[in-house]
């Protein structure tokens, strides 16, 4: 009998203690399984993600969306295909994109994003005009003035784009005065700045706001859904696997072209990885309360 | 130039090599892991720095007013540029930045300090108050307009009334509870120590769902860097 519990002890310790290099390996592995094998994941969108859908959607063609590609490369792999999927929709809609940043790091990765879904569209043999369809409007300093002043004078705050261009003279960006004339802002953030776009764009200028966040903040943002002041919100990369999924079954329809899936992959990986933490949880539980149990007798 | 050569000496290769060497860490502190660091941290400065110069100063600062000033006294050549005065005044606030560097005239840093305040809490204060406290109490204490708000959610999206406004009663009280551990004045004994007891658990759930999402996003960070260098080693010439 003694023999026995002495053993069960010896087990309850050991799994308690696994080296955290066996930890480490095995979330590898449980990682890239997915990734090697390219298991995609067919997920169901969820409420706040299809209140930025549903809103998307039922634009007329010819409407312009912003997006504010706020987030450095740290936040890239989830926030960046929600700005794909996005952009993929706008355009499949006839809605017309116009990108911007509030950070400095985000310069780069909102130009690429956007030049590369201009070239799927291109592929895909519905090429994308600069400058009609889409404009990129890069960096501008001064966050919250920057927010404010577009409600104010669009052309004084963005009086050229990214490439220098007049504003005032390309066909996208001619009629935008101010938020009037903007169907909806889209910030995509690693950061605080929702907040700034909710204070200062909806509260003071009326403007219909979204946010796409990682999954670190989504929970902070969540009460602005329920009180109107985001019409929605696409939350980690779950939020992206949604709206990626959809947005490439629609341009398979449409075009017969399927771009490079990227969320809808990662997400396998991620449930799995989740589940693998899960029951890690419960050996450091089972184990943590057996040996306590132990010590008090 | 072999096509294995050209796929060692490339970009790719080399964030390869340096992904690995700041995952390299998870085993034990190594100098390949520093040499990685030390070289991202320097990077994004020096990209800060130069992407803050050319889409920032340039822009706002320097083609406005200190470039067509110089030129004026005759320190730059060129074609005359046409000079805004009023930048007088933020340039003025951005040297007042660089007195630290005199200890004597170090006070002068309070000048942009007050006024950035004094901006920043007068554009703020009024819309955050707003957005993030009354627009929020509203929706908590079943205020009419957070109400319709239900009604709008729950005919769009099939839910039942019911549901929501319960979904919204937990909300409420919740709330009631996580203020009530907070208060500190009143012991927290009988019924009303439990009802803060109540909060903490409301706390702890909170934290949980917290928790899972910051595990998720930071699975999300590592599947970037894996997908990357999946592609990486695909690139590999067969």
């Amino acid at each position: 009998m003694a023999n026995n519990e002495k053993k069960t002890t010896t087990f309850l310790e050991k799994i308690g203690q696994i080296p955290r290099f066996w930890i480490y390996l095995g979330l590898l592995v449980i990682l890239m399984l997915p990734l090697i094998l390219r298991i995609k994941a067919k997920p169901r969108m969820g409420m706040e993600t299809k209140m930025v859908y549903d809103f998307i959607d039922s634009l007329p063609p010819g409407s312009v969306i912003m997006l504010s590609f706020t987030y450095g490369p740290s936040a890239r792999p989830e926030l960046e295909p929600m700005a794909l999927a996005i952009m993929r929709h706008a355009y499949m809609r006839g809605i017309r994109v116009m990108g911007m940043t509030l950070s400095v790091e985000g310069t780069g990765l909102g130009l690429e994003a956007m030049t590369r879904v201009a070239k799927e569209f291109e592929e895909a043999g519905y090429p994308l005009t600069y400058g009609e369809d889409w404009v990129y409007l890069g960096y501008k300093t001064g966050w919250a003035m920057v927010i404010r002043g577009i409600g104010g004078d669009f052309h004084e705050t963005f009086p050229r784009d990214y490439y220098g261009n007049d504003t005032r003279k390309m066909a996208l960006t001619r009629d935008i005065q101010n938020y009037d004339d903007i169907a909806l802002v889209i910030d995509f953030a690693s950061g605080g700045s929702p907040g700034s776009w909710i204070t200062y764009a909806y509260q003071q200028f009326d403007q219909k706001v979204a946010a796409g966040v990682t999954a670190v903040m989504g929970a902070d943002w969540q009460p602005y859904i329920r009180t109107g002041q985001l019409v929605g919100m696409l939350n980690g990369m779950k939020a992206a696997a949604d709206y990626e999924a959809k947005t490439i079954e629609m341009m398979e329809k449409r075009f017969g072209y399927t771009p490079k899936p990227y969320a809808t992959v990662g997400i396998v990986s991620v449930t799995w990885a989740q589940i693998y933490l899960i029951i890690l949880i419960i050996i450091g539980n089972i184990s943590f309360f057996a040996l306590r149990r132990r010590r008090r007798r | 130039m072999p096509a294995i050569l050209t796929w060692l000496i490339s970009w790719k290769t080399l964030a390869a090599i340096l992904t690995l060497a700041i995952m390299s860490f998870l085993y034990k502190e190594n100098p390949f892991y520093r040499f990685a660091e030390y070289l991202f941290v320097g990077l994004s400065a020096g990209y800060g720095f130069a992407m803050t110069y050319h889409l920032a100063m340039k822009p706002n600062l320097l083609r406005p007013f200190i470039i067509p000033l110089l030129q004026r006294i005759h320190i730059l050549g060129g074609e005359p540029l046409p000079i805004n005065w009023w930048y007088i005044i933020p340039t003025f606030f951005a040297l007042c930045y660089l007195s630290v560097i005199v200890p004597k005239y170090s006070n002068i840093i309070r000048l942009p300090f007050a006024f950035l305040l004094g901006l920043g809490s007068g554009m703020a204060i009024p819309r955050s108050f707003q957005a993030a406290i009354l627009e929020q109490l509203w929706d908590t204490i079943l205020h009419p307009k957070g109400y319709h708000g239900y009604v709008d959610m729950s005919e769009k999206y099939g839910w039942s009334l019911t549901l929501v406004v319960v979904s919204a009663i937990i909300i409420f009280v919740s709330v009631l509870a996580v203020l009530a551990y907070f208060f500190f004045s009143k012991p927290h004994k009988g019924a009303y120590g439990k009802f803060a007891r109540f909060g903490i658990i409301i706390l702890m759930i909170g934290f949980g769902a917290s928790f899972g999402s910051t595990v998720m996003a930071r699975f999300s960070l590592l599947i970037g860097r894996l997908m990357f260098l999946l592609s990486w080693i695909s690139g590999f010439p067969h």
